[in-house]
């Protein structure tokens, strides 16, 4: 199966473990605790496969570099496009200009879009900022840091519901995400899997939310109160 | 660890991870998050998969444990389903304790006898833990199917088709001991038990019928009215004496002897251990010996209760004996007397054919087993006086053909298994020195004589005798004496104890000791439905047919 994705946003500031990116629309940046995935290229094997050139030291990072497709196959398919998994964990929308204050301009909506276009088009941006959380290449999924930040300027995609399973089979992402200390954990944690329960079918999304629950009790062993506030997020 | 060695997995459902342990303590296991605490009940006979051995063990406590502070102060509501799935198995989960009873080598041959050895060691960290399958069971207890001196006696908990098996052989090397509250199956554990020595011919038995249960049929509590007796199982090799064949042609069931007992047959003994029942004093004792020496021809009771105040005054005089005393004496032989006169007869009235004793030993020596009834008797005075004259002259009898046996003059009397009931009567503390029962509980199995003890009030019964059971098959106890009194001479009994209060009212038994290789809790086996006939029917004729031959035999 192949699907064109749509684009929803561009990697503006990188790290390890975390990247900024501007949302392709105003004031619609991806879901607050959504999956999203950027590109990445085929990392070698640790054995095997094709050993990057020494003498070369652009070699290495061509080959992980490589290009992102944004077709896909699914867990049904063989492969799984090589990719940067992230959570959504904050966005912001302000001026493109951070020297410029904003001033109210007293309009409806509606009117600032015909009056001041402008104002949607260059003079206001979204961001939206993604904690990384695993990545795949060689078609297997590891659910701890890449080795290489995403590249700046590449395209971020959501990931697909077959993404979010195989990501979310085992529950190491929450691990991560309740070390992360820039953003409302609870929240990021109940949002994100109630987001990843969603692309469960209807029969296993109560087995996945156990489950998740039962790892997240484990990780809180010892503060019982931050583990009930999360649990009353996330149930329906 | 041989290849044929099938992986646990294959076979058995793990239920959860050692994770702490002594070999004095005993094992923790926390149970697996998926099995739920509700399902793992003491006394459950569980296998640790250790890298070197098996364990057997046995389920003796499970504990709610929880590794959160503040969840016990503020617990989920009621109705947060997801909370509570979520922390069960994680930050709440079961800790269960298991008692290691036996362990096998994994490098031992799969086929013969296992060889299963103490405890000495334990299983390393996060050692499996599984539910017992048939295997396991079969390898541990026996198999009925395979040699005849196994004998189900019931299933393991939530088991239900893997028969736990007694050792027949060893369980009449040792006096054994059935106890358990009123009520919870003794009786029916008791016939079960006999009908397996019966059955596969290991010893007689000699069983003292205070209730007439055993003999011809026995009542039910329940649906069904009455279950068969022993006789019904085993026409041919069971006889049924009574003491009271009023009461017998009441029930209509039918007997093969009326016992009568001479006076001459009761000894001074006989009556001191009457003492409590006849309110006798201390002096008694005294009193009847110089009976006995004056009347040396054995009619010391006939004698005592012919004599006058003069015939007293004279043997006061001359035995030095206090008249008052004697005179008491009298008293209260007499009242016994007039209280048994049905079954005790004066030594004129019957003759050396009415000899009670001696027809129950020639039915011994034949190899038939004999219950003997006692009708409407069931006072202690009068079951404690047949139970003491009858089993002290067969015991005689007893020692007499072993030590012939040991001189070369005859082969070894069949080892003979006495039942009584109510046992904490002969057996108490302060009558167990005195009373044969005691004698023969403590001399095991040197005379081929042993005691099968059944009791609802095993505290009443002395200690010392009570470590010397062999084989002790108990139902439900609550009294913490009782449990106390049952655990005696049972090493790291802190586990039974709590196994023991937790048994079902019906049905259940922990049995422990010589006859199994490690204690294990049973549901006991049906006694008298269609599988228990069929196992155990040897005669197919029909219940008539055999009524018939014993009226005759009665007439």
């Amino acid at each position: 199966m192949t699907d064109e994705i749509e684009v929803i946003g561009e990697v503006i500031e990188s790290s390890t473990t975390e990247f900024v990116a501007e949302s392709k629309e105003l004031h619609s940046p991806a879901p607050f605790g959504s999956f999203v995935k950027v590109g990445m290229g085929e990392v070698a094997p640790a054995t095997g496969g094709q050993q990057p050139n020494m003498d070369d030291p652009f070699d290495s990072f061509r080959q992980s570099a490589g290009t992102f497709n944004s077709t896909y196959r699914d867990e049904a398919g063989e492969t799984t496009a090589p990719a940067i998994y992230a959570i959504i964990y904050g966005a912001n929308t302000g001026p493109v200009d951070t020297g410029r204050k904003l001033r109210a301009y007293w309009k409806g909506e509606t009117e600032l879009e015909v009056v001041n276009p402008e104002i949607g088009e260059w003079l206001l941006v979204t961001n939206f900022r993604a904690l990384v959380v695993g990545y795949c290449a060689n078609n297997s999924v590891c659910r701890f840091l890449p080795p290489q930040p995403p590249k700046l300027l590449t395209p971020v995609y959501p990931c697909s519901p077959a993404e979010v399973r195989r990501l979310t089979d085992r529950m190491d992402f929450l691990r991560t995400i309740v070390n992360f200390t820039g953003a409302p954990v609870e929240e990021l944690l109940a949002a994100c899997i109630r987001n990843a329960m969603a692309q469960y079918p209807e029969d296993r999304r109560n087995d996945f939310v156990v489950s998740a629950g039962k790892e997240l009790a484990a990780l809180l062993r010892d503060d019982y109160d931050r583990l009930h506030a999360i649990i009353r997020r996330i149930a329906p | 660890m041989s290849q044929e060695y099938p992986g646990p997995t294959e076979r058995r459902r793990e239920i959860g991870q050692i994770v702490s342990g002594s070999l004095t303590e005993g094992l923790q296991m926390k149970l697996c998050p998926e099995e739920s605490v509700e399902d793992v009940r003491a006394g459950k006979f569980v296998v640790v998969d250790g890298q070197k051995n098996e364990f057997f063990s046995m389920i003796t406590d499970v504990v709610l444990s929880t590794s959160a502070k503040g969840l016990i102060g503020n617990p989920p509501a009621r109705d947060d389903e997801l909370m509570r799935s979520v922390l069960s198995g994680t930050t709440t989960y079961g800790t269960v304790a298991l008692r290691p009873n036996l362990m096998l080598p994994k490098d031992s041959a799969d086929d013969g006898e296992p060889d299963l050895r103490p405890v000495k060691t334990i299983p390393g960290h996060f050692s499996a833990v599984y539910s017992a399958d048939a295997r396991d069971v079969n390898r541990i207890f026996g198999d009925e199917t395979k040699d005849s001196k196994y004998f189900n006696i019931g299933t393991p908990l939530d088991m239900d088709d893997i028969p736990v098996c007694l050792n027949l052989e060893r369980f009449v090397e040792r006096s054994n001991g059935i106890f358990g509250k009123s009520g919870t199956g003794k009786t029916f554990l008791t016939r079960i038990v006999l009908c397996g020595i019966i059955k596969n011919q290991r010893a007689v038995n000699l069983i003292f019928d205070m209730h007439s249960e055993y003999g011809w049929k026995g009542s039910y509590e329940g649906d069904r009215a009455e279950v068969r007796g022993l006789k019904q199982y085993f026409r041919e090799k069971v006889a049924v004496f009574t003491l009271d064949p009023e009461s017998s042609r009441r029930r209509e069931a039918p007997v093969d002897f009326a016992v009568k007992i001479p006076y001459s047959q009761i000894t001074a003994e006989d009556i001191i251990l009457l003492q409590n029942e006849l309110n006798l004093t201390s002096t008694a004792l005294e009193t009847s010996y110089a009976l006995v020496n004056r009347f040396r021809d054995g009619g010391w009771i006939s004698g005592l209760l012919r004599m006058d105040a003069d015939d007293m005054k004279d043997f006061c005089d001359t035995n030095n004996v206090n008249q008052a005393a004697l005179a008491a004496l009298q008293r209260k032989i007499r009242v016994l007397a007039e209280s048994c006169k049905s079954f005790l007869v004066d030594d004129g009235a019957g003759g050396a054919e009415d000899d009670a004793v001696k027809k129950i030993m020639s039915y011994l020596e034949a190899g038939n087993h004999v219950v003997l009834e006692f009708g409407q008797h069931t006072q202690p005075l009068r079951y404690m006086l047949v139970a003491n004259i009858l089993t002290r002259r067969i015991h005689e009898n007893y020692v007499r053909k072993k030590e012939e046996s040991l001189g070369g003059k005859g082969g070894e009397p069949r080892p003979l298994v006495i039942t009584i009931e109510e046992a904490h009567k002969f057996l108490s503390p302060s009558l167990a020195n005195q009373t044969i029962f005691g004698t023969i509980a403590r001399e095991m199995r040197k005379y081929n004589v042993t005691l099968l003890v059944v009791d609802q009030r095993p505290s009443g019964i002395d200690g010392e005798i009570l470590s010397q059971v062999g084989t002790k098959i108990t139902c439900l106890l609550n009294d913490d004496k009782d449990i106390d009194a049952v655990l005696t001479g049972v090493s790291n009994a802190s586990g039974l104890r709590g196994i023991m209060a937790s048994l079902d009212s019906k049905q259940q038994a922990l049995i422990l000791g010589h006859a199994v290789p490690m204690p294990i809790v049973v549901k006991t086996r049906h006694y008298d439905d269609e599988a228990f006939r069929g196992s155990m029917m040897e005669s197919k004729r029909s219940d008539d047919e055999i009524r018939k031959d014993m009226d005759s035999d009665f007439a």
